[in-house]
């Protein structure tokens, strides 16, 4: 059997005393969309920070396409191809659209197709293309956001992980931000999304994993109907 | 924690002084030079501490305190007869005044303390880097006044003539002053609202801390510790020239707080007694000296260049210096973990 | 007037070269937030250099110069790798550590007296416009600075490497997580700072051709001044602030009354106060003052 595009297993993060995520275990399989959902502070940003090797964990291990990037530099774990979508989106607002979109794609493994990654971006976002020569920093929200994921695509990874993306925006905006995120998972592209909005999440995703205190409370699959109850008692307690 | 545990905080350093100073009066006479001026240059750090290490500002300019202390107290120790040819344009209230080796040492204090209270208040506003270059532009102007204006003091030329004044005894005796003033200082409300500053400013300013006043408190008994500290310096040789408080006794005390680790007084002791033991014994390694049983001889300039490669290899594999920032500890006590780890 | 002119004529020149050393330092900084005291001892080793090359062809002096600068600041990049994760103080002492026990290799190897480097002194001839002379060397000063600063503009503005390091200064993490190699731009960083290094002991080797162990370190104090005085964060107001103090130095020193000229460091610094009491994040950048900003 092929392995998982990306498994986690037992893993364990601590900032001093207070463990962030407790033996966390799940896996996503290659072309799957998972959204990892949750009260605050459960764990679920420091989820992806792990993989991405931009913080620190000690224990367990982290495996893409069966190869362990566990202690990675997350330049590296960027290269082989793996793109984060970060909370806040964190473009760089002094630079303009094209440069963020650059730095994308100098994070590339390699430039074959390039023309047709970025042709395909384009009509997934077209203010990228419209916006090209403005800073950054006049886009709206909105707009940021599509250039932060654009940013990722651009680097043709085989796993993206959103952190988050729909907070601070406008609903229209988020439905627009979705329809595009279904377009990508048809792509191919295995998603990983920790988002807020629970219902937008669980809707998209084919399975979605809801996190409290570190560790996984509550599994469902895409064919289980949006039950407030269960959510409740997974999401607070019993 | 018990008031004798507490006390452990200021008896294990001064201990430890004293030690230092007994054994030097059992070493060779060129040696005892050294080990009084450790224990002055002792002094001097302990001030950079009382500022430096409560506020967590890094200053650059408290040597300026040590020269104006310094200077001083050898002007006015300088005997009456000999300043007319020492220093012809010296104020003439200045030639007239002649004072006791104590009086001398509290004008010091006195100087150094008038000083800072005249610099800091415009400064102590200012945090981090800022402060860091402001205070750096003191000691430049410091000694760029002293070299050149020679109507207070010397000028380019050395001070000599000055009554050697510090023995053992006083360098010893005068660093347990300066260390019991600094306990007894950052044991007082004003210190912890200081380094309740330092940890978390916008926390201690919305609980009414006046950052600006409690710093510039602090750094006015930093100038007055570090210009008594300069008294001794001068009386130590009996001679001092305007690049002897310059950038070098600077960057000396300064790397003697960092290695021994900021933010504690036990670490402004070790730190300074360190690595001025260890400049000390260079020294008299590359005059060529029998130590320890052992014949070291070694060529002149390797000695500041050991001593900084020793310091930099501390704090790159110890990057919080060698107390990490603690204070001693009386080490038989059971103390409940409060966080795992360090 | 002709004094004015010919003023603000060394002004300028004085103020290209400290403006190389602040951008060296400042471009270190901005990828790696760390301010390299030992930054004086790259000046100085090229210096140095051209002292041990002196029978050497002046083509291939130059040569030695830049790859001796760009060498040794490599190898204090991988001695600094501990120190990204320092506070700001023990960085500081660190690097001070680092140039104080080089200034003593300097001072055990060639001792304090200085030695005549002999490296283009021709340049020192000067040549007259109407009342004013100016000297070669002033002119090529200016053209170097001129010309070296918009090279790094070039390289910073249109080049991958350069688009990366600015992202890497902008915003470190997020730029590694785009793939942006942290090691390679920061090494980049550092190659660059050692050739700005080697230039501005060239040009200054001509005018001042005594090879000292603090020959380096002079020039970085003021230059760390004016980076400082400029806005520590920014890579152009850093270097614009490097230019201020050295042209602020000739200036100061053609205004003092010629008695009191023994104190144009304490008139130059006494006016460094002044501008950080007024503002403390740099002259051109906004910013109340309280607030860390190291």
């Amino acid at each position: 059997m092929a392995s998982a595009a990306l498994e986690v297993e037992n893993l364990e993060v601590r900032f001093g005393p207070v463990r962030a995520v407790r033996s966390l275990r799940f896996s996503l399989e290659r072309g799957e969309a998972v959204a990892l959902i949750g009260p605050n502070g459960a764990g679920k940003s420091t989820t992806l920070l792990t993989i991405m090797g931009a913080a620190q964990s000690q224990g367990g291990d982290i495996r893409f396409n069966g190869q362990s990037i566990l202690g990675l530099a997350p330049e590296a774990i960027s290269r082989l191809g793996i793109a984060l979508v970060p909370e806040g989106r964190r473009i760089f607002s002094d630079f303009s659209v094209e440069e963020n979109l650059r730095l994308g794609f100098l994070g590339r493994r390699t430039a074959d197709g390039l023309e047709e990654d970025l042709a395909w971006v384009h009509s997934l976002f077209p203010i990228v293309e419209e916006f090209g020569s403005r800073p950054a920093g006049q886009l709206s929200g909105g707009q940021q956001q599509q250039l932060a994921i654009a940013r990722a695509l651009v680097a043709r990874p085989e796993v993206l992980l959103l952190d988050e993306p729909s907070l601070g925006l406008a609903p229209t905006v988020v439905d627009g931000l979705f329809d595009a995120l279904v377009e990508i998972r048809e792509r191919g592209v295995t998603i990983l999304i920790v988002e807020q909005r629970a219902e937008l999440a669980v809707e998209f995703a084919d399975r979605s994993l809801v996190m409290r205190n570190g560790e996984i409370a509550l599994t469902l699959s895409g064919d289980d109907p949006f039950d407030s109850d269960r959510m409740t008692t997974a999401y607070f307690g019993s | 924690m018990s008031k004798f545990v507490r006390s452990w905080e200021l008896v294990g350093p001064a201990l430890l002084v004293v030690a230092v100073a007994l054994v030097g009066t059992t070493t060779s006479d060129s040696l005892q030079l050294q080990f009084r001026s450790v224990l002055v240059t002792a002094s001097i750090v302990v001030a950079l501490h009382v500022f430096i290490g409560n506020s967590g500002v890094i200053s650059f300019g408290q040597v300026s305190f040590v020269a104006i202390g310094a200077f001083g107290a050898g002007v006015a120790t300088t005997p009456v007869d000999v300043k007319p040819f020492a220093f012809p344009e010296l104020f003439p209230f200045l030639k007239e005044l002649e004072l006791s080796n104590v009086e001398s040492l509290l004008l010091a204090a006195v100087l150094g303390g008038v000083y800072a209270l005249v610099v800091g208040v415009p400064l102590m506003r200012l945090s981090g880097l800022s402060a860091g270059i402001a205070t750096f532009a003191v000691i430049i102007i410091t000694n760029n006044v002293f070299r050149n204006w020679e109507r207070i003091g010397p000028g380019a030329k050395t001070l000599t003539q000055i009554p050697e004044t510090t023995s053992f005894l006083q360098a010893t005796v005068g660093l347990l002053i300066v260390i019991a003033v600094a306990y007894a200082y950052q044991r007082t409300r004003q210190a912890r609202m200081l380094r309740a500053a330092r940890e978390d400013p916008p926390a201690a300013q919305s609980s009414g801390v006046d950052i600006y006043r409690q710093r510039l408190l602090a750094f006015t008994l930093s100038g007055a510790l570090a210009g008594f500290a300069g008294g001794l310096l001068v009386h130590l040789a009996g001679t001092l020239t305007t690049e002897q408080v310059f950038l070098d006794l600077t960057f000396i005390t300064l790397a003697m707080l960092v290695v021994g680790g900021i933010g504690s007084l036990w670490g402004s002791v070790l730190g300074a007694l360190f690595i001025a033991g260890l400049n000390a014994y260079l020294t008299e390694a590359e005059r060529g000296v029998r130590a320890f049983g052992l014949d070291v001889d070694l060529p002149s300039g390797t000695r500041l260049i050991a001593l900084g490669a020793i310091m930099a290899l501390v704090l790159l594999f110890r990057p919080s210096g060698l107390t990490g920032g603690r204070e001693l500890a009386w080490p038989f006590v059971r103390r409940a973990r409060a966080t795992p780890g360090g | 007037m002709t004094e004015f002119i010919q003023s603000l004529v060394d002004g300028v020149a004085l103020g290209s070269l400290y403006a190389l050393a602040a951008l060296g330092i400042g471009l270190v900084f901005g990828v790696m937030r760390l301010v390299n005291f030992a930054y004086g001892e790259l000046i100085t080793a090229a210096a140095y250099t051209l002292l041990l090359t002196k029978d050497l062809p002046v083509g291939l002096r130059i040569i030695l110069a830049l790859a001796v600068a760009v060498a040794l600041s490599l190898i204090m990049e991988f001695i600094f790798r501990p120190l990204r994760v320092a506070t700001p103080a023990t960085m500081l002492v660190t690097t001070f550590a680092i140039s104080f026990m080089l200034q003593n290799v300097a001072v055990l190897v060639f001792g304090t007296r200085g030695e005549s480097m002999n490296f283009l002194p021709d340049l020192n001839k000067a040549f007259e416009i109407g009342d004013i002379r100016i000297r070669w060397i002033t002119v090529v000063s200016i053209v170097a600075g001129a010309g070296l600063l918009s090279a790094t503009a070039y390289v910073l503005n249109r080049t991958d490497i350069g688009l990366q390091m600015r992202a890497a200064a902008a915003d470190f993490r997020t730029a590694r997580l785009l793939g942006v190699k942290a090691t390679r731009v920061i090494v980049f960083a550092f190659a660059l700072s050692g050739v700005l290094a080697a230039v501005v002991a060239m040009m200054l080797a001509v005018q001042r051709p005594l090879a000292t162990p603090s020959f380096g370190f002079l020039v970085v104090i003021p230059a760390l001044v004016g980076v400082v005085v400029g806005g520590l964060d920014r890579l152009l107001p850093a270097t614009i602030g490097g230019f201020l103090i050295g042209f602020a130095t000739v200036i100061i020193s053609d205004l003092l009354p010629s008695e009191s000229r023994v104190f144009l460091n304490s008139a130059l610094f006494g006016l460094v106060i002044v501008v950080l009491l007024v503002r403390p994040n740099g002259l051109f950048i906004q910013g109340a003052a309280s607030g860390e900003r190291l």
